[in-house]
């Protein structure tokens, strides 16, 4: 573990690092980035959701306004309709005529408080063909051309919003009709009425209620504002505005009224600096507005903006809480896997520790087949490969040291001897020196040279008389010499066959030798009268011993025979070979004496080359002195340099002894001893 | 001494170089062994036996017995027995046959002894026998060497006593 | 010296010499001196008979070692005693023999040749006394030329050594 840790600072507490800062600025890009991303969007969310609250509320609020005015219209036509039916019904049974009936009807529709809608409105009755049958102020008039009026005839049973304009109002009014056809008069029972007239028929409590029951995330609400800006709030069935401070000190809130005024149609977005409530004072809000035109309210939404980037400040915590949890877990995985990764590499160090402790012996543990594992391989190959090659290096080494001891050796002896070798030329060099002061004087007596030559020719043919007389003596000599050998071998052969003879007298002689003993031992015994015989003994024994040095010497002597017969055979066959020899020599001088016969009968000019000839041999030999002093030279120079090789060697010398010591600096086996020791 | 002038016969044996010569009074008669009894080969009795004229004889070894004795060998295959009548024999020899286990069908009275075939009978001056010098005469009558004969220069014949001799080989039986 | 004068010291030598001679009657022995094996020994001559050479061994049983048994000399039996047993205990292989001249014990030696025959001043035979000279078989000895000792065989000693033997 020690030596986990040791290299944990190092390369895995490196590596360990470079995940940590990897990692700490990944998340802190993540972070950045979530927020930079995240946040409008949620945002944008929250501005949506409120925006998607407003409308709804707006619409409800728009729906719940119509539904109450058509209620009310419609619930108007009904009760119009209901008493036509019932003046009609008279009729059918027969209590009344269809006309009274009818102006029944429109007298009741007529009536100023039943037919009274509203403040302003009426009921009327439409005929089929867009008649005003029944109307208060415009009776008899054909309203067809009139669209709302069309609509209504197609419609003939529901609800209709128009514009109208009365004649002499200003502009038109947002119209409200409540539609109910009467078949049997074809009659369109018309309640209509000024919309915003009913609109103090809407109960607000519904609206508040519409109002009350949205949420908008969690600290989000709606609220209405009136056209002064006041709140509108729901207090105790008292639906008006209450002054409430908080909404009248914001200058904005104007400005968002008036905006909201001119632009009826869609929701408004803006961010204020507080909420409405009280608790929202100095919190920054998201804000969605909208006009509500039938209640001359302004709708707005509000949620505030922490809220909003609620989520990204959550994001933001997990994501702090992650890199917490990664930082943890990236320590704890990086040391597992590096503690295993490691392990090989702290082998391969403490491996490459020993070799270059000069420790071999030692080889990695390779248990993994990854690249460490192979990499522990190769390192095990390599030392493997150093061993080795340090063991060769060492032999090589040693060898190299025999070499170099033997080199020093024979180059010391190389220089002894080139320094005889320089002294013998130099000496050769005096004596040609020497030689060369005689060749010049030979040079001078070349002038003898013709005489000689005049004389040689004589001499010549004396010779050449003498070499036919000892070439014929030569074969005499020859066939002698064969004659001689041929009757040595019979000598020899001859000398066998005496051995025989001599083995007998050999016998003889012993046989003597016993009858000399014998004699003398008779004449002891005979005693006095054996005087006289004993030297008859005496003689015997002498010519015995006698006989006995006799033989002997004939051994001997036949033993010599036999010794000179052989060498002289060996010698004679030498001779033989000699005499061949000679004869050859002799054949050869022959052929010279032909030469110098020829060469005899020479002219003076001749001579004159001779002279000439000679003249070149004495310079020839005085460039041969020449080259012995360069040899003398060049010797004394090979012994400088041998003298310098014998430097060289030693240097060589030093040089395997230091290599020698460097290679026994590794042990490669177990039982070398530690060389560093 | 009575002049050894007279002549006696003899039975002269040759084998292996050497001669033997037996006085013919020792013995009645001889026959031939034609693969008789071979030599080693066991009988109903512990030692050989031969039969002769319807009696069973004991049938001694002489032959082996010479050769042992004079060192020699000799490699024959065919053999005489010598019939040698027990009375002819000292007191000691007769009383050692006597004593000799059998079952009463081995003769007590004749003894066979084998012998080499190389035999025959010659008339031989006595007068050219000689006994052995003097160091070695005792020694050699114990041992049933009577004498010797010099027949040309090179050979020698030994005159036995067949007594002894049987004496000597049946202390050796025993 | 004057010739006178040399003549007259020859005389003396002769005189002196013949008158050494009839003062001291000296008492020359004869000796043969043979060789067994490549020792040499030596027996008075006038115990020896004849020497012979070349005769058959004929062997003879019952005897001991050193009897090599007889030969045949002119027509009579001569026991043959190989005193290289005796001394060597080994075996001479030679056929040459010293005939005995003791006629009653007709007995010979076995040799491997004879030497020589030497005459010997009576003084110089050295024979042995004391005990702590003795040697089996050997009296005594002589020496040769050379200076060098030859043992005399006691050949008494040896008969009786026989006759111990074959129990006689």
């Amino acid at each position: 573990m020690k030596k986990l840790s040791s290299v944990f600072g190092g390369l895995s507490g490196k590596i360990q690092m470079v995940f940590f800062i990897i990692f700490f600025f990944a998340a802190i890009i993540l972070a950045v980035l979530v927020y930079v991303t995240l946040k409008p969007d949620m945002v944008r969310r929250y501005e949506r959701h409120l925006t998607m609250t407003t409308d709804l509320v707006a619409n409800l609020t728009k729906m719940h306004i119509r539904t109450t005015v058509r209620n009310h219209l419609n619930g108007l036509a009904l009760n119009m309709y209901k008493y036509a039916e019932y003046e009609y019904s008279r009729y059918l049974r027969g209590e009344i005529s269809e006309s009274r009936a009818y102006h029944n009807f429109k007298r009741l529709m007529l009536d100023s408080k039943l037919g009274k809608v509203g403040e302003t409105g009426y009921m009327a009755g439409i005929s089929g063909s867009g008649r005003a049958a029944i109307h208060p102020r415009l009776p008899g008039r054909d309203l067809s051309k009139y669209d709302s009026v069309q609509d209504a005839i197609k419609m003939k049973n529901g609800y209709l919003e128009y514009d109208w304009k009365n004649p002499g109002d200003e502009k038109k009014r947002k119209k409200a009709g409540g539609l109910l056809y009467f078949k049997p008069w074809n009659m369109l029972i018309w309640a209509s009425s000024y919309r915003d007239e009913f609109i103090k028929f809407i109960d607000k409590k519904d609206i508040m209620g519409i109002m009350d029951s949205v949420t908008i995330g969690e600290s989000g609400y709606a609220v209405f504002i009136n056209s002064s800006g006041k709140l509108v709030r729901d207090d105790e069935n008292t639906y008006t505005a209450s002054d409430k401070p908080i909404v009248k000190d914001r200058e904005y809130v104007q400005s968002m009224i008036d905006q909201a005024r001119a632009d009826p149609g869609k929701s408004h977005v803006r961010y204020i600096p507080d909420g409405f409530k009280k608790k929202d004072k100095g919190i920054p809000h998201i804000a969605v507005y909208r006009y509500i035109p039938d209640l001359d309210w302004v709708l707005v939404s509000l949620v505030s903006e922490t809220e909003s980037v609620k989520a990204v400040n959550t994001v933001f915590y997990i994501v702090g809480f992650i890199l917490i949890i990664g930082v943890i877990a990236i320590f704890i995985i990086t040391s597992i896997v590096f503690s295993r990764i490691i392990r090989p590499v702290s082998q391969v160090k403490e491996l490459s520790d020993a070799v270059s402790a000069g420790d071999l012996t030692k080889r990695a543990d390779v248990q993994s087949n990854d690249e460490i594992g192979q990499m522990s391989l190769q390192f095990n190959v390599i030392i493997d490969n150093f061993s080795s090659l340090l063991k060769d290096i060492s032999e090589t080494s040693a060898m190299l040291q025999e070499s170099v001891q033997e080199l020093s050796a024979s180059s010391q002896e190389i220089a002894t001897t080139s320094n005889q070798q320089s002294a013998a030329v130099r000496e050769i060099v005096s004596t040609m020196e020497d030689s060369d002061k005689l060749s010049k004087s030979i040079a001078t007596k070349i002038g003898e040279v013709t005489r000689i030559s005049e004389d040689t020719r004589q001499i010549v043919d004396n010779g050449f008389s003498i070499i036919k007389d000892s070439l014929s003596k030569m074969d005499e000599i020859m066939n002698a010499n064969a004659d001689t050998i041929q009757g040595i071998k019979l000598l020899g052969e001859k000398i066998d066959s005496i051995w025989d003879i001599v083995n007998i007298i050999n016998g003889i002689a012993d046989q003597t030798k016993i009858i000399a003993f014998n004699a003398e031992l008779e004449a002891s015994a005979a005693g006095e009268a054996g005087k006289n015989f004993q030297i008859v003994a005496t003689e015997i024994r002498r010519l015995a011993d006698n006989t006995v040095s006799s033989t002997n010497e004939i051994r001997s002597k036949i033993n010599e025979i036999q010794h000179s017969s052989d060498r002289l055979i060996i010698t004679s066959e030498e001779g033989t070979g000699k005499i061949k020899q000679g004869l050859d020599l002799s054949n050869g001088l022959r052929k010279q004496f032909d030469d110098i016969l020829r060469s005899s009968e020479i002219s003076v000019s001749s001579a004159e080359q001779i002279s000439v000839s000679i003249k070149q041999q004495v310079s020839a030999f005085e460039q041969i002195l020449l080259t012995l002093k360069q040899i003398s030279e060049g010797i004394d120079n090979f012994v400088v340099s041998t003298s310098s090789m014998t430097n060289f060697t030693e240097s060589l010398k030093n040089k395997s002894t230091h290599l020698n010591s460097v290679v026994s600096y590794y042990r490669t086996t177990e039982d070398e001893g530690d060389a560093n020791e | 001494m009575s002049v050894p002038d007279s002549a006696q016969d003899f039975l002269v044996m040759e084998c292996g170089g050497l001669s033997f010569l037996v006085n013919r009074n020792q013995f009645d008669s001889s026959l031939y062994i034609q693969n008789g009894t071979p030599e080693g080969e066991k009988t109903r009795y512990a030692f050989d036996t031969i039969d002769y004229g319807g009696k069973t004889l004991l049938l001694l070894d002489f032959f082996s017995h010479l050769q042992l004795l004079f060192n020699y060998r000799s490699t024959e295959s065919a053999h005489l027995a010598l019939v040698v009548s027990v009375s002819d024999l000292s007191r000691k020899v007769s009383d050692i046959i006597h004593s000799l286990k059998g079952n009463g069908e081995i003769s007590k009275e004749y003894i066979a002894l084998r012998v080499t075939s190389q035999s025959s009978i010659e008339h031989i001056q006595i007068s050219s026998l000689r006994p052995l010098p003097r160091l070695l005469r005792e020694i050699g009558l114990d041992g049933g060497i009577l004498g010797l004969r010099f027949v040309a220069t090179h050979q020698v014949q030994y005159f036995i006593d067949l007594d002894k001799m049987i004496a000597r080989m049946m202390e050796g039986m025993l | 010296m004057n010739n006178e004068d040399i003549f007259e010291s020859l005389q003396q030598n002769v005189d002196e010499g013949s008158r050494g001679e009839e003062e001291r009657p000296k008492k020359i022995v004869k000796f043969l001196v043979f060789l067994m094996g490549d020792r040499r020994f030596t027996v008075y001559a006038d115990l020896i008979r004849e020497i012979v050479l070349d005769l058959p061994l004929f062997y003879v049983p019952f005897v001991p070692s050193y009897v090599r048994g007889f030969i045949n000399r002119h027509g009579e039996p001569y026991t043959v005693l190989d005193l290289n047993v005796l001394f060597n205990q080994q075996l001479l292989e030679s056929s040459t023999f010293l005939i005995l001249s003791d006629t009653t014990n007709q007995a010979s030696f076995l040799i491997s040749d004879v030497a020589e025959i030497m005459k010997i001043d009576e003084e110089n035979i050295h024979m042995i006394t004391s005990r702590s000279e003795r040697q089996q078989f050997v009296m005594g000895s002589i020496t040769d030329l050379e200076g060098k000792e030859i043992l005399i065989l006691d050949i008494p000693e040896i008969f009786k050594r026989l006759g111990k033997d074959v129990g006689s």
